[in-house]
């Protein structure tokens, strides 16, 4: 695999997964205040 | 044998200044501009100041501090080798994050996320000019904006670069209400600058989510990526003492004498990496130029991102918040805030750029330890 390509893959894979994991994280976070004690 | 010991007490005595070459000058000369812009511009003294000062102290010939039995080898050991020091800076940046903004308005961690683009389109440019792939990585990295989450992943690939991409990005994290501005103004329109974002519809954020959030992130995030766990769960970890409200002595101690304690460490142990010889190459120069290239993607990416958030949202979002996506808290705010508030007096966007910010905090950590995991797995 040259450097670019394996950057390129890094790119994908990385940003990809980042936004996944980010919007897991935002999944639930709208779950626990869904069903949030009232302050 | 007089003469063996008269050439040996010369040596002794003015054997400093006849090791000083070309590269000590003009280190010192660096380490000097470091203490300027600290001292006197006031850009991250916390940092740039130590940094400046070890940069001093190890162009100085002859002293041994970086040898062997040297002190800021000692120091170098003892926190940047083991990559000690920037977790436990985390713990203390942890400490002083109140996540509730975002948690009031979770579809804006997404703006956090986007704010790490600028770290690949570095690494490829990187890769482009020259560096390799390692390198390329350590580089990219300073696109996240966060000093430890730079100085943890430098540490690891490549600790000959330590010295100069810790000084770019720090050098660039100060240099935010500067490069931003420009940036925000050429990707949004007037009409979308002076936008109003309300705070009626945001939610209370109850005491059980805001302690329930750092353990959940945790969970989830070393779940995904294992290798980021001593970045990530020291950041939770200061949040959730800060947020569990039962060990105030912890979070004073670790908001104030462990953060300014491990700075302190830290700074002079960066500098003293500055070796002349090491740090005055070509690509410390590629480094400053490609880390400016990482904050403006960053930032562009960011306000792209909040652009494409609004045509599936109904409630918008104002663009310029999406320039807070990067890690630099809460200078990244700060300027969202008032350049907002330039265009439209009445626009009041600063929670809501806190939110974006602290989302960037989480956004940067997760890109490193996603990138660390997946160079784990490309090997």
């Amino acid at each position: 695999m040259t450097d670019m390509q394996y950057g390129v893959m890094l790119t994908i894979f990385g940003g990809g997964l980042t936004l996944i994991a980010l919007g897991i994280i935002v999944a639930a976070i709208y779950i626990m205040m869904a069903f949030q004690p009232k302050p | 044998m007089f003469e063996g010991n008269l050439s040996n007490f010369l040596a002794q005595v003015f054997g400093g200044i006849l090791s000083f070459g070309w590269q000590n000058v003009v280190m010192l000369l660096i380490g000097g501009l470091l203490l300027y812009l600290a001292i006197v511009k006031d850009y991250e003294p916390l940092l740039l100041l130590p940094i400046g000062f070890g940069a001093i102290l190890i162009n100085l010939p002859l002293t041994g501090l970086m040898g062997d039995e040297g002190i800021l080898r000692a120091l170098y050991n003892a926190g940047i080798a083991t990559e000690l020091f920037p977790c436990l800076l985390f713990v203390g940046i942890g400490a002083m994050t109140d996540f509730g903004p975002l948690l009031s308005n979770p579809r804006i961690l997404l703006l956090g996320g986007a704010g790490q683009f600028g770290i690949y389109m570095t690494l490829l440019l990187a890769l482009l000019l020259g560096f390799d792939r390692l390198e390329a990585l350590s580089v990219g990295i300073i696109g996240a904006c966060d000093g430890p989450t730079a100085i943890y992943v430098t540490s690891q690939f490549t600790p000959h670069l330590l010295g100069p991409i810790s000084v770019a990005a720090y050098s660039y994290m100060a240099l935010v209400p500067i490069i931003q501005p420009p940036v925000m103004r050429l990707l949004t329109t007037k009409k979308e600058r002076v936008m109003v974002m309300s705070y009626a519809n945001l939610k209370p954020v109850s005491r059980t989510i805001k302690i329930l959030f750092p353990i959940m992130v945790t969970i989830i995030t070393i779940i995904i990526a294992p290798f980021g766990a001593p970045l990530m769960g020291m950041l939770m970890f200061g949040n959730l003492i800060r947020e569990a409200g039962v060990v105030e002595r912890l979070v004073k101690t670790a908001e104030n004498e462990l953060s300014s304690l491990i700075t302190l460490f830290l700074g002079l142990t960066i500098g003293a990496t500055m070796d002349g010889h090491v740090f005055l190459q070509w690509k410390t120069l590629m480094i400053y130029g490609l880390g400016l290239v990482a904050i403006v993607g960053d930032t562009a990416a960011g306000i792209m991102m909040a652009k494409l958030m609004n045509v599936f949202c109904k409630e918008k979002i104002n663009p310029l918040i999406g320039a807070a996506g990067i890690s630099a808290f809460p200078m990244a705010a700060r300027v969202v805030h008032k350049v907002g508030s330039e265009e439209n007096k009445q626009n009041y966007l600063l929670m809501h750029a806190m939110g974006v910010n602290t989302g960037g905090q989480i956004g940067s950590v997760l890109a490193a330890s996603i990138m660390l995991a997946l160079v784990q797995a490309m090997k």
